[in-house]
């Protein structure tokens, strides 16, 4: 404890040397003179005042004597002498006084070269406070000395013990213990607590933090103080794991992934679920692959205590398009400091038809087929058509090779394996009759030969 | 007299199947490129474009001053003012335009621009639709359900959290706030959580990307 006190003013005169004392507290100097009253301090507890020299002359000053005497006197970071004070240069060092016996008068003397200061304490009964380890052993807390809390989760707990013992003959009262911080509470809350000679009372103080970060708080048991430090810390999120459907392997599907977790979370957070995309084959990405609610190849995700699957905004899963080319898919999700990581192969396929439109001119036939080509190798297309009886219109089977024609359209296209082929066929009379037709497409992956499609 | 088809000819060749133009929340066009289960959008179109539509290998967009074609590489264009809806005939090859500000029907065919003399019924006109000649109106009720023609004509209805079409019928988590017609079939249904693309003779649904997601 420090007290700063101003009593007398004390001029020393060596040569032209001149020391001046002091006592300080913060930034106050206040000239010291005398009768130095340190003031009162709890037994056990150290009670220091800080004392400054100063060489207030031209030439160079030598603490050649400094000494504390007196029962529980000490000096503390004091300077080793002889110590030289150049011309208006300061030292400072400290008065300690500390009892462990209650002492109403406690006197002691302060010499500094000639000069000589009264010095004047009390040490009123305190209890000793001991921190108890988990291991059982006791480290003594003196007033001003944290007690630390190991972190915890929000709304969990940590709890230290404390071990108040009475170290004087004759019993002692405690009248209040006190515990101020919203994340600390005191178990039991025992004042005023009397202790008889040598007895002891453990107490425990609890942290409980509602919220997430640094903590402080104060025990307060007399005129001891001890502050109280903790975290806390929200709770770790739980590994994500992602669930596959088992279309996402196949070309021109929106398939529902989910992302589930090993455990219930059990605090908020969020997470990014992304998709990458190796194609099979060389040529432009295919920017189909994406999540459609995002637009995006990535989409954040929340995380909602209680719950064991992530929720994107409110749906348990997300829609993914597959694109419509072959290669590797590569899901990540990522959240709390975890990874993971799935992948799905899509194979080459053959060649997938999705419409065709046909209009029928007096003497042309002009035909729009759309689909996709997930090697984008498409190379020879068969066309055959039939009339309203079943039969099959002259000349039959049309074959057309197209490789060239695909070759340079999947060179330059931003849409994957998608394509919009026009073919149109002109016609010796009507078209009228023409009613259904097949379709043949080769790529490297064989043969695709659609049923009768009707007009 | 049975038909003898000649030969293939692969005429424009191949581009990246359209599925429509989608209206952003900004008012923006956008292409709509794909097929069922692969959607992709393309570039905005210009922000003057306030309607546009795509019918085979015709191009159609309407500015606010002025209607813009494009067939096989010609280009017209007729100067009109405000919104437009358009409905194509792929039996007669003609392009009906109303013109809801001047409140007339437009005809383009052959290369040409004409007035048709049909009178559309009172009321704000939702869409139009026209097959083989035949012209279709659908006046927007004040508090009645949403609906639209697709491209081929087919009527959809969407009520509260549900959207039908023909005898198919639709269920939605959330209330579906419209409903439009994107191209080649599709209708446009949006809800709070998404967009999303069904045609008439198909049962899926499917999710369309949203251009406004940063």
């Amino acid at each position: 404890m420090m007290r700063s006190l101003c009593l007398l003013l004390w001029f020393v005169s060596s040569g032209w040397a001149q020391l001046e004392l002091f006592s300080v507290s913060g930034l106050d100097e206040r000239p010291l003179s005398g009768l130095l009253n340190l003031g009162s301090t709890a037994t056990g507890e150290p009670l220091d005042i800080l004392i400054r020299v100063r060489n207030s002359g031209a030439v160079a000053a030598t603490l050649s004597a400094l000494t504390v005497s007196g029962a529980g006197y000490r000096l503390h970071q004091d300077p080793p002498i002889p110590f030289v004070l150049p011309p208006r240069f300061s030292v400072d060092f400290y008065v300690r006084y500390v009892s462990e016996q209650p002492v109403a008068d406690a006197r002691g003397g302060l010499r500094i070269n000639t000069i000589t200061v009264t010095l004047l304490a009390a040490a009123v009964a305190s209890p000793n406070v001991f921190l108890l380890e988990d291991d059982g052993t006791r480290l003594r807390k003196m007033s001003g000395q944290p007690i630390v809390f190991i972190s915890v989760e929000r709304d969990a707990q940590s709890r230290r013990r404390l071990l108040i013992e009475n170290p004087h003959a004759p019993a002692l009262t405690v009248g209040s213990i006190s515990v101020s911080g919203d994340a600390f509470r005191l178990e039991p809350a025992a004042a005023p607590l009397t202790l008889a000679s040598r007895q002891t009372q453990t107490i425990e103080i609890v942290f409980q933090p509602a919220t997430s970060g640094p903590k402080s708080g104060v025990l307060n048991m007399d005129r001891l103080r001890f502050p109280l430090e903790g975290a806390g810390r929200e709770p770790a999120l739980p590994r994500p794991r992602i669930v596959l459907p088992p279309e996402v392997t196949l070309s021109g599907k929106q398939a529902r992934i989910a992302v589930g977790f090993d455990s219930v979370a059990r605090g908020d957070g969020a997470g990014t679920l992304r998709v990458e995309f190796q194609p099979a084959i060389a040529g432009p990405d295919d920017p189909a692959i994406l999540f459609p609610s995002t637009n995006r190849r990535s989409v954040a995700f929340q995380v909602r205590n209680g719950e064991s699957e992530a929720l994107f905004s409110s749906q348990r899963d997300i829609v993914v398009q597959t694109g419509t080319t072959a290669g590797r898919l590569r899901f990540v999700a990522e959240m709390g400091g975890f990874t993971a990581e799935v992948f799905a192969a899509i194979a080459a396929a053959r060649v997938t038809v999705d419409t065709v439109s046909a209009t029928r001119g007096i003497d042309i036939l002009d035909l729009t087929v759309k689909g996709f080509d997930n090697t984008r190798s498409a190379s020879e297309v068969a066309f055959t058509f039939y009339d309203f009886t079943g039969n099959r219109i002259d000349p039959g089977e049309i074959r057309a090779n197209a490789a060239d024609a695909f070759r340079r359209y999947f060179e330059s296209t931003t849409a994957g394996g998608m394509f919009a082929l026009r073919a149109v066929f002109p016609a010796v009379g009507s078209t009228t009759p023409v009613m259904e037709m097949e379709l043949e497409f080769r790529n490297q992956a064989g043969v695709e030969r659609t049923g009768r499609i009707r007009f | 007299m049975l038909p003898a088809l000649l030969a293939v000819l692969f005429q424009s060749g191949l581009a990246a199947p359209q599925a429509g133009f989608l209206r952003a929340d900004d008012g923006r066009l956008y292409p709509l490129y794909g097929m069922q289960g692969t959607f992709l959008l393309g570039a905005a179109l210009d922000p003057d474009v306030i309607a546009a539509a795509r019918f085979g290998s015709l191009l159609v967009e309407k500015t606010g001053l002025e209607l813009r074609i494009i067939e096989e590489g010609r280009h017209y264009s007729a100067e009109t003012k405000g919104h437009a809806s358009f409905a194509w005939d792929s039996a007669t090859r003609t392009l009906y335009v109303w013109l809801a500000e001047e409140r007339r029907l437009l005809r383009f065919a052959n290369g040409a621009f004409s007035y048709s003399p049909l009178r559309a019924p009172d009321g704000e006109i939702a869409a139009i639709s026209a097959r083989k000649g035949q012209l279709r109106w659908l006046v927007r009720q004040a508090g009645g359900p949403r609906e639209t023609f697709d491209s081929e004509g087919n009527l959809w209805t969407a009520s509260d959290f549900e959207v039908s079409c023909g005898g198919r019928r639709w269920s939605f988590d959330h209330p579906v706030h419209s409903v439009d017609a994107l191209g080649e079939g599709w209708a446009l249904l949006r809800t709070r959580t998404g967009r999303y693309a069904a045609r008439c003779n198909g049962e899926d649904v499917f999710e369309i990307p949203s251009p406004e997601t940063p």
